[in-house]
């Protein structure tokens, strides 16, 4: 058998100068390709091939055939990494749809909450004030179901906030350090919150069991909760704001359970929220009745009512 | 040539005829076609199965002769189809079937000489694996990791069983022989 090489030894200089040329080349090509015009100015070729390829071929029409990845994609990975970002870009499309019913609503919201001249219970600006916190520990021992923080007042963290994830409410803040706050989760057999259904609006107190699934007392004798409904956060009491999802209820009829969905969440992440504050409603004095022996004219009487009722607009209005 | 006795005797004389453009296109034609048909293969059994690098085995052959212009040449060309049909950057597979190429033809220098059959016929073997381990090196570096090995494992098997089939296609020495009449 002959060897390698063997046949052609003449004029081996100027073969090996060109053999090094046609690899500085094609690596001069290589290195060229790393900015972005050159690399796209090879586009139609690769298009062209992939006409060839599919020369024939009635896949080439289906969805399918565009997502085939060819060997070096699947040999560098980049095939894993199209197929991650084509499924985002999906639920990107998906969630922009959301997007607009949901500004869509919020127009609708406020304009009938205009009609109504209803009072919000969580404006925006509350909303705003929300801080996001990294989770740094998790006590789930015999006692407590906590979470450690690493935010406290010196972030400015205060006790009895809201916190939840991006699936939905776990828990409030309970003390509070220098930095770092303790937060009692809703999965913690101590804590309470008032719930409704989503649907059928049934009020419940939901607390948390050693099992992680949660109980529900205090419910009317006579109405039940829908079976799959979201439980959220009913906002009485003033503790938790109204609307926050805490889970999915399951069971039956007597022994209704929720399923929490804030363990859904994989980011190691909550928000903290202050908790609604309900101003205290301002004392009113009680109005003075004159008596028959006192009695003045009538548009006296008037003026020390309204005076009660509304000292502000009474003072404006100065003596007449 | 492998397989030379199956073969019809006109095409056999047509073959020792041929001068080594002529080779260079059969060999060419042939590698296009296979990797084509394969590829059809593949969709009709509907597996996953290794695309053949087929440029090494065309790179192990064509190295028999040394090193030669036109095998080089043609080698580049069909580096750039390669990179076209995988998508790989533009360049990676020239390098990939001239590292092989020039390895296998520098081989015979080094070992001088005329070589045992046993080093014969692994040596185009191994220069195929060594195609294969340039080709992963790039891969991996122009990727975030490293890459996969058993599929680039999967095409080196492939392509020795190919060279070791279609040997003869791919053989330039003797149109060389032949033409300088030696």
């Amino acid at each position: 058998m002959a060897g390698f090489g063997q046949a052609g030894r003449r004029k081996r200089p100027m073969r090996r100068l060109a053999l090094a040329i046609f690899i500085a080349l094609s690596l001069a090509l290589l290195i060229a390709q790393t900015a972005p015009v050159i690399s796209n100015a090879f586009t139609p070729v690769r298009s062209l091939a992939g006409d060839v390829q599919t020369f024939g071929d009635r896949r080439e029409q289906s969805q399918e055939s565009d997502e085939a990845p060819g060997l070096w994609a699947r040999l560098t990975g980049q095939a894993d990494a199209e197929r991650r970002i084509k499924q985002l870009e999906n639920e990107v499309a998906e969630l922009s749809r959301y997007r607009q019913a949901a500004i869509a609503m919020n127009e609708r919201f406020f304009a009938y909450q205009a009609m109504l001249n209803a009072v919000d219970d969580a404006p925006i600006e509350w909303a705003q004030q929300s801080k996001t916190v990294r989770i740094v520990a998790e006590t789930n021992g015999p006692f407590a179901d906590t979470l450690l923080a690493d935010a406290g007042r010196r972030s400015g963290v205060q006790v009895d906030d809201i916190a939840f994830n991006e699936m939905g409410v776990v828990g409030r803040v309970i003390s509070v350090g220098e930095r770092s706050s303790r937060i009692l989760m809703v999965t913690d057999f101590n804590s309470r919150v008032p719930v409704m259904g989503e649907r059928s609006g049934v009020r419940a107190v939901l607390y948390g069991a050693r099992d992680r699934i949660g109980r529900l007392s205090d419910l009317p004798e006579d109405d039940g909760f829908i079976l799959g409904e979201r439980i959220l956060t009913s906002g009485e009491g003033g503790v938790f704001p109204r609307g926050l999802v805490a889970g999915h209820v399951f069971g039956d009829a007597g022994d209704w359970r929720v399923r929490f969905t804030m363990r859904d969440a994989r980011g190691g992440f909550v928000r903290l929220l202050p908790p609604p504050t309900i101003p205290e409603p301002e004392p009113l004095a009680p109005p003075t009745i004159a008596g028959p022996e006192d009695a003045a004219p009538d548009g006296a009487t008037e003026a020390t009512v309204e005076a009660a009722i509304n000292p502000a607009r009474s003072s404006a209005a100065g003596p007449e | 040539m492998m397989g030379s006795a199956f073969i019809p005797r006109p095409l056999a004389d047509a073959w020792r005829g041929t001068g080594l453009t002529g080779r260079l296109a059969v060999g060419l034609l042939f590698i296009l076609a296979f990797t084509l048909l394969w590829e059809r293969a593949g969709d009709v059994f509907g597996s996953a199965m290794p695309w053949p690098l087929t440029g090494l085995v065309a790179a192990a052959g064509w190295a028999r002769l040394g090193l030669s212009i036109r095998p080089m040449a043609t080698l580049v060309l069909l580096g750039f189809a390669f990179d076209a049909v995988t998508l790989a950057p533009f360049g990676v597979f020239p390098i990939v079937f001239l590292t092989t190429y020039a390895m296998l033809a520098f081989s015979g220098v080094v070992i001088g000489g005329e070589m045992d059959p046993l080093t014969g016929t692994l040596l185009p073997h191994i220069g195929i694996a060594a195609g294969v381990i340039v080709l992963w090196v790039f891969a991996s570096m122009l990727a975030v990791g490293p890459a996969e090995v058993l599929p680039l494992l999967l095409v080196w098997i492939l392509c020795s069983l190919l060279y070791l089939l279609f040997e003869g296609l791919f053989d330039l020495e003797s149109a060389k022989t032949a033409a300088t009449g030696s």
